[in-house]
């Protein structure tokens, strides 16, 4: 009887250890990883969109790799220097490296919905402030052809995790022809577990292009 | 299990908890890098 319950009582404390182990890679391993990617897909970006060989990549869905990144995203309210590259794909793979953009949806500054989802905690918390937007935040998208600027319209409201109607080109509203250019943002709520969804959406109000390059 | 692996050690107790902190830390690493990052995008925590 002794052996085992020293075994058993040894395993137990182990696993425990463990486990405290994972909860600290998840706070600060993850946070670590995201960031470390992060400074990899600006550096790219930054010279891809300095050459402008993405150009041709716009406008035509379906070309982008998972995992590949293609634009920042910025959000002011969530503080001055909060950016992060957006990647294509929501697999857990992908998120775990910045927001990504929802395969299917539209290309930022299209007529329909490009929409983000993001990790609300770990991998650097991107979406953490979510559902502290408001109506007339701002959302600036960069990607190779310029600025979008999209204004959030309202509060984030709360759906369920299956609900894919606001992937929608109109959101809410699947099927529908959609008239406007929209952005939705997508993260977890509560934080740490996939009970619902926050949904932030927004307009566009503006584009700017990117200034030409001087050949030479 | 941890007097089995203390058992099989060489040398005296220095030798043996350098060996043991050695082991403990090689755990630890691999862990770090190999297992968590593996876990953290299999385990449904924070979906999206």
């Amino acid at each position: 009887m002794r052996p085992y319950l020293r075994v058993t009582g040894e395993s137990l404390v182990t696993f425990g250890v463990i486990v405290a182990l994972f909860m600290a890679y998840m706070f600060w391993g993850t946070a670590e990883r995201a960031s470390d990617a992060q400074r990899r897909f600006a550096s790219e970006l930054g010279s891809q969109f300095a050459s402008g060989l993405s150009l041709a990549l716009l406008g035509r869905p379906g070309r982008l790799a998972l995992g590949q990144p293609f634009a920042f995203i910025r959000i002011p309210s969530f503080g001055r220097h909060w950016r992060f590259a957006i990647v294509q794909g929501t697999g857990l793979s992908q998120l775990a490296l910045g927001p990504g953009h929802v395969p299917g949806t539209q290309r930022p500054g299209q007529r329909g919905n490009f929409a983000v989802a993001g990790h609300r905690v770990t991998a650097g918390n991107p979406f953490w402030n979510v559902p502290r937007l408001r109506g007339g935040d701002l959302v600036y998208i960069d990607t190779a052809a310029g600025t979008y600027t999209y204004r959030i319209t309202g509060r984030p409201a709360r759906v369920p995790p299956g609900d894919t109607a606001m992937l929608a080109p109109v959101p809410g509203r699947p099927g529908e022809r959609p008239q406007r250019r929209r952005i939705t943002l997508i993260t977890c709520d509560p934080a740490w577990s996939g009970t619902s969804r926050v949904v932030a959406t927004g307009v566009l109000i503006g584009q700017a292009a990117r200034p030409a390059r001087a050949e030479g | 299990m941890y007097a089995w692996i203390w058992r099989r050690l060489p040398g005296g107790p220095a030798s043996r908890t350098a060996w043991l902190a050695l082991l403990l830390a090689a755990v630890a690493v691999l862990l770090w890098l190999v297992v968590f990052p593996w876990a953290s995008v299999h385990l449904p925590i924070d979906p999206a």
